[in-house]
């Protein structure tokens, strides 16, 4: 009698079937320890990622406000450097009229320094 | 700390939480499952650290369980995370160990050999791959499309994997003197 192909792997098919290996069994306690150790494997996983994510929530949060409500800056709320360096005069003690003498018209300075360069390039 | 009480409390309840009906606890998911892929991982040829995989392919489940469809079965579904933590076992151990034919032992008489040591030893001839298909379908009882979804080939790569599968296991268990 010929022998398929399809018959020699059925018979194959039949006898892996028949015996397939199988690991020891696991006695009940045995069981019980991977059952807990699954679910310590599982609460680290899980503690992990709420940790995370917690983290990357409050980062999130933090970074928001900090982009909405930048800190208030002298430079930023001062109208020119003049206000800052009359005040900064004041606060030492410096009477009026010394600031008005100490106070500093930029634009004239900047004029000034503009045209000595001129001046030293001609 | 009162942070740390609140984590663990919500990984609590977690661990407890209904999944549509089907598994009331975490408990209950592992028990009706864990026998089959246990044997399963075994027989890819994870031996030394078989709880450990098993371990962790239940905590992937578990922790992915929301990600699962309903529209495929979730015994496959475990069989697939399965199928991923033996590939990443073996290639972080490189503890899958494949013998040539050729290393089989010669002039055995097969009664010193129980017929399923000689099924053990036979598989032990084939790649991961081939093994994998081969105890899949025939063991398992998954279709060549259900397994080219779970190991993501081709079904023809899959149907000509088996085949090659087989006939490394015929000429392995004729070497062993079994005869079919």
């Amino acid at each position: 009698m010929n022998i398929t192909n399809k018959d020699r792997f059925e018979k194959l098919d039949d006898f892996i079937r028949q015996n397939a290996p199988s690991p020891p069994i696991a006695c009940s306690r045995h069981e019980d320890l991977i059952f807990v150790a699954a679910k310590q494997g599982l609460k680290k996983f899980l503690f992990i990622r709420t940790v995370l994510v917690s983290t990357f929530a409050v980062a999130a949060v933090l970074a928001f406000v900090v982009w909405s409500f930048p800190p208030s800056s002298r430079l930023e709320d001062a109208d020119s450097l003049d206000e800052i360096f009359s005040d900064a005069l004041y606060l030492n003690g410096t009477n009026d009229s010394e600031i008005s003498d100490t106070y500093v018209n930029w634009d004239q300075l900047a004029e000034s320094v503009a045209s000595n360069n001129w001046n030293r390039n001609r | 700390m009162s942070l740390v009480i609140t984590v663990e409390r919500d990984v609590d309840s977690l661990l407890d939480q209904r999944t549509d009906g089907e598994f009331s606890s975490f408990r209950d998911f592992y028990q009706d499952n864990h026998d089959r892929i246990r044997k399963v991982l075994f027989r890819f040829g994870v031996v030394g650290d078989l709880d450990d995989v098993v371990q962790n392919t239940f905590v992937k489940a578990w922790a992915n369980l929301a990600k699962f469809k309903k529209q495929s079965n979730i015994k496959t579904w475990l069989v697939k995370i399965a199928i991923n933590e033996a590939h990443n076992y073996f290639y972080k151990t490189a503890k899958y160990q494949q013998v040539g034919l050729n290393e089989l032992p010669e002039n055995f008489e097969h009664s010193k050999f129980e017929d399923r040591e000689a099924v053990s030893i036979a598989l032990q001839t084939l790649s991961l791959n081939h093994r994998m298909v081969l105890v899949l379908n025939v063991i398992e009882g998954h279709t060549l499309d259900e397994i080219s979804v779970l190991m993501k080939v081709p079904v023809g790569t899959t149907k000509s994997r088996l085949n090659r599968a087989k006939e490394k296991m015929q000429q392995a268990l004729e070497k062993l003197g079994v005869c079919l």
